[in-house]
């Protein structure tokens, strides 16, 4: 499937998204991502890796160090409390959104 | 919140948490396919914007900004050395300025100083401050209101070894414990001096005990005779203590129970009522209000009424007003106060202005490093911004200096001023906010004009460069001109004929007033001390009047289309003792009330070329006729050179309040030491005062006042000359290739002087013009409070001298590195690139 630029500020949404099933670092959120969308939708690491220290900084995320699935060391990102109540408002909003552009394609 | 100290976290542990993101990238990258690894991107920059998510952006640019003005201003030391003197001359002016303002003109630093209450006495008949020491003693037994209440008598004059008319304050016991007041040498007086029999003692005012007892620390232990009596000094006030809570200066010290062994014959000093000469004041106890207090004494006041109704009206209320607001009402609300700080403040200006024009200078070199940074890409706003910072950090600088600086200039102005040498102006909050408020409003004010030039495209910097030249031409020469017209006006006051021998004149102050004496008791009373003091050895003369000359008092009345008219209510004889000559007429016959005496000035002003005996004019609430004319006295002249005097004889109310003129050949001194003793035999009180104490006072406040401004003056005009050199150097340095052009093409000397002073040749004519305008408008708003002698009109010889004063500096700064230029040799000019 074609590749198509990321819209904006989906990203955080799909980060906290991802986090939620459970903690993982940067790489390997960059993957699921890219798997789960079936390569459509690309985690570009310029705009990853300032979006996880967004996460940080407001509290959403947390992080620690540990060790990956080939012994590197590199750091865990997890989902807080407030990163998950932050998800379902980001979440909520974006389906509102969504329905909303959807009605005035199709009635337009 | 918590994002907030999360950011606070991110920022103290900066560059471990930078070198883990490195890190982490470093993984990521590792851990991805060889093709895709390009995709990662530039690592610094993925570092840079993660670290934008973390601080505060325009802390960022500040802390950029700040860094690349402190290297900026490293580069170029001479620039940065020269605007900081700039800026420190400017603001260390204005703090010293300040700081001597309120440490010593003021000179009374008292503990508590804002919560001091002084208590007048309000009735039908007015509001009086004098309370009788029978009164005091009872507040000060019975009150439950105050933590202190103190007394001071300032109404006994005494003489001391000799020296004649000596300022003393007679205090309560507890008066310097009260208000926290620590000698200089010694110890004051306190309640063990209070007690009876003990041993009389007395403390010296500072200045006193410098000018009269040459500041040797060994006259405590001392024995003087005051009043011929021993006294015992035992110590010095400090020179931050020279007057009394009333507010006269004080020579000597001593306790109120020292008053019936310097005045023999007055009354007992326990349950007496019968002088009201003590001022009272008081702090009150915590948690009682001043109306609380104020019925408290207002009660105790009534109670004393019953017992000696003699002495207090029925009616008699006390009120109390802090003491802090009194004085400040005297001496901040004054304009001459207001004009004072105008002109320090000008002083700033001044500077800023200075200090802009170095800017715009340095704009001119800094040209090229602006342009490539606008093109490169920064906005204007952000290299304004840039340029601002590095202004504050030169104010700053400049602050900081102007701080040592000011302290400096304070020492020296003090010692012009007159003040020992280890008199310690302490640095308090006030002046470091002062000192910062000044910071920010010179950074602007010479920052921005700059700033904003220097960052516009299209830029005429001639007529800003002019303007400011105009505004430092402007402010020395207002100053320069007020300094002229204050020494203008000293000279011509000092040298103002008096007609009458001031030198050997006494007046003697009867307290007659607030006692509820008819007109006739009081005349019986004037003449009974008229008698017994003219009868002394060596008097000549003794008269009465209601407003001595070269006193406190005047009463000034303003008639349509008449200079200020001084008038006095004065005794028959008063012509002739005080040798005022009667040219047409006679004087007052007794018992005469509707008769006028009038100066010549006064016939010349009110009917011209007329005779004006038996005219008739209403002065002084009634018809009088004229029945003489004497020659000028010269004693209003001094403060009015316009005014003009008449005489009216002495009836009523007014009578209360005169004072007895006595003129003696021999010295006066000598007589101020009997003349207490010898009122005291008839029962009554008097102090007495030498004429000539009143006029060296007064023109000893005339020059220190010009020592002042003339300070400020100097300052002013130093700033101007330096601005103006460096300005003409600076412009004689830029141009040099066209000037060698110039001669090399045959422009002789006066061409060359032509094109480097015609663009400022007229600014500073103009800002001269405004200074001068300026300096008059100023001199006509200040003139009641700084005893300017014309009232009316220009001081022209004062005018003058600034204007000159100012032309020839003006003259010598801009001429010499013109003069510089022209021995450009154009050769050699030509040759350098």
């Amino acid at each position: 499937m074609p590749e198509i630029p990321m819209p904006k500020g989906a990203l955080a949404l799909l980060v906290l998204r991802v986090l939620q099933s459970g903690p993982l670092h940067g790489y390997a959120i960059a993957q699921r991502i890219r798997q789960l969308s079936s390569d459509v939708l690309e985690a570009e690491e310029g705009s990853l890796y300032p979006a996880l220290q967004r996460l940080l900084l407001e509290g959403w995320a947390a992080a620690h160090w540990g060790k990956s699935e080939t012994g590197r060391r590199v750091r865990f990102y997890r989902l807080t409390p407030e990163g998950l109540k932050q998800l379902k408002r980001e979440r909520h909003e974006y389906e509102l959104a969504t329905v909303a552009i959807q009605t005035i394609l199709r009635l337009a | 919140m918590r994002k907030f100290f999360r950011r606070i976290h991110f920022l103290l542990n900066r560059k471990r948490l930078e070198r883990e993101l490195a890190e982490e990238m470093e993984a990521h990258s590792a851990m991805m396919p060889a093709e895709r690894r390009s995709h990662f991107g530039n690592t610094a920059r993925l570092q840079e914007d993660s670290r934008e998510v973390w601080s505060w952006s325009w802390l960022e640019q500040l802390w950029q900004d700040l860094g690349y003005g402190a290297r900026v201003l490293g580069r170029s030391p001479g620039f940065t050395f020269g605007a900081v003197a700039v800026l420190a001359l400017g603001v260390g002016v204005n703090l010293a300025e300040f700081q001597i303002f309120d440490a010593f003109l003021h000179r009374l630093n008292f503990r508590d100083a804002d919560s001091v209450l002084q208590f007048a006495r309000n009735s039908r008949q007015g509001s009086r401050l004098g309370f009788p020491h029978g009164a005091v003693e009872f507040y000060q037994a019975q009150n439950r209101s105050f933590t202190w209440l103190i007394a001071e008598d300032t109404t006994v004059e005494v003489v001391v070894e000799g020296d004649a008319a000596v300022r003393t304050n007679l205090v309560s016991p507890n008066y310097f414990a009260n208000l926290g007041i620590l000698p200089a040498f010694g110890r004051l007086l306190d309640a063990h001096d209070a007690q009876p029999g003990a041993a009389p003692v007395a403390a010296l005012g500072y200045d006193y005990w410098r000018a009269h007892w040459g500041a040797d620390p060994n006259v405590i232990g001392r024995i003087v005779h005051i009043n011929t009596q021993p006294v015992q000094i035992v110590g010095v006030l400090p020179y931050s203590f020279a007057q009394g809570l009333y507010g006269r200066r004080t020579e000597v010290w001593l306790p109120v129970s020292a008053r019936p062994l310097l005045m023999p014959g007055a009354p007992a000093l326990q349950q007496d009522f019968s002088r009201p000469g003590e001022a009272l004041f008081g702090k009150l106890r915590p948690g009682v209000s001043q109306a609380a207090a104020e019925e408290e004494l207002t009660a105790l006041t009534r109670e004393l009424a019953r017992r000696q109704p003699r002495y207090f009206g029925d009616d008699e209320r006390l009120e109390g007003h802090l003491l802090q607001q009194s004085m400040a009402r005297a001496y901040r609300g004054s304009p001459a106060v207001a004009a004072f700080i105008v002109m320090v403040l000008l002083v700033l200006l001044s500077a800023c202005a200075n200090l802009g024009n170095m800017l715009l200078a340095r704009g001119l070199v800094r040209r090229r490093e602006i342009d490539i940074r606008m093109a490169i890409g920064a906005s204007r706003a952000r290299v304004l911004r840039q340029l601002m910072t590095e202004n504050f950090l030169l104010a700053l600088l400049g602050a900081a200096a102007g701080l040592g600086f000011g302290a400096i200039a304070a020492r020296l102005l003090l010692t012009a001023l007159g003040a020992p040498s280890n008199f310690r102006l302490t640095i308090g909050w006030p002046i470091l906010t002062t000192a910062l408020l000044l910071t920010l409003i010179s950074a602007i004010a010479f920052g921005l004009p700059s700033a904003l030039q220097t960052v516009r495209v299209n830029r005429s910097r001639v007529h800003l460069r002019q303007s400011l030249i105009a505004v430092q031409a402007a402010v020395s020469c207002l100053l320069l001109i007020a300094s002229g017209i204050l020494a203008q006006n000293a000279i011509s006051s000092a040298s103002v004929e008096l007609a009458f021998d001031y030198r050997n004149m006494l007046v003697i102050y009867p307290q007659l007033y607030g006692r509820n004496l008819s007109a006739a008791v009081v005349q019986q009373k004037l003449d009974a001390l008229s008698a017994r003091f003219g009868a002394l050895p060596g008097v000549e003369g003794i008269t009465a009047a209601v407003v001595p000359p070269l006193g406190g008092r005047l009463m000034v009345d303003n008639l349509a289309g008449l200079p200020h008219v001084y008038r006095n209510a004065v005794a028959p004889s008063y012509f002739q003792v005080m040798q005022l000559s009667i040219l047409r007429g006679r004087t007052f016959l007794p018992e005469e009330q509707e008769a006028v005496v009038v100066s010549e000035s006064a016939a010349r002003a009110v009917w011209p070329n007329q005779d004006p005996l038996g005219k008739r004019w209403k002065l002084a609430g009634a018809e009088r006729t004229v029945v003489g004319v004497v020659k000028n006295s010269g004693a209003n002249l001094l403060a009015d050179a316009d005014s003009i005097e008449v005489y009216v004889p002495m009836a009523g109310p007014d009578m209360t309040g005169s004072a007895l003129i006595l003129h003696t050949p021999s010295d006066p001194a000598s007589l101020v030491r009997v003349i207490p003793g010898s009122a005291a035999a008839v029962n009554e009180t008097v102090s007495v005062t030498l004429m000539r104490a009143s006029r060296e006072n007064a023109l000893q406040a005339q020059t220190r006042m010009i020592t002042l401004i003339g300070s400020i003056g100097s300052v002013a005009t130093t700033l101007a000359a330096a601005g103006m050199f460096a300005l003409v150097a600076f412009t004689v340095a830029q141009r040099r290739r066209e000037l060698g052009i110039r001669m090399a093409l045959g422009a002789g000397p006066r061409h060359i002087l032509n094109v480097l002073l015609r663009q400022n040749a007229r600014p500073t004519a103009v800002g001269a013009i405004a200074g001068m305008v300026l300096a008059v408008v100023l001199s006509r708003l200040v003139s009641s409070q700084i005893v300017l002698r014309k009232q009316g009109s220009v001081d022209v010889a004062g005018v003058a001298a600034g204007l000159v004063c100012f032309g020839l500096v003006a003259l010598v700064a801009t001429l010499s590195p013109a003069l510089r230029a022209l021995r450009i040799d154009p050769s050699t000019t030509l040759r350098d690139e």
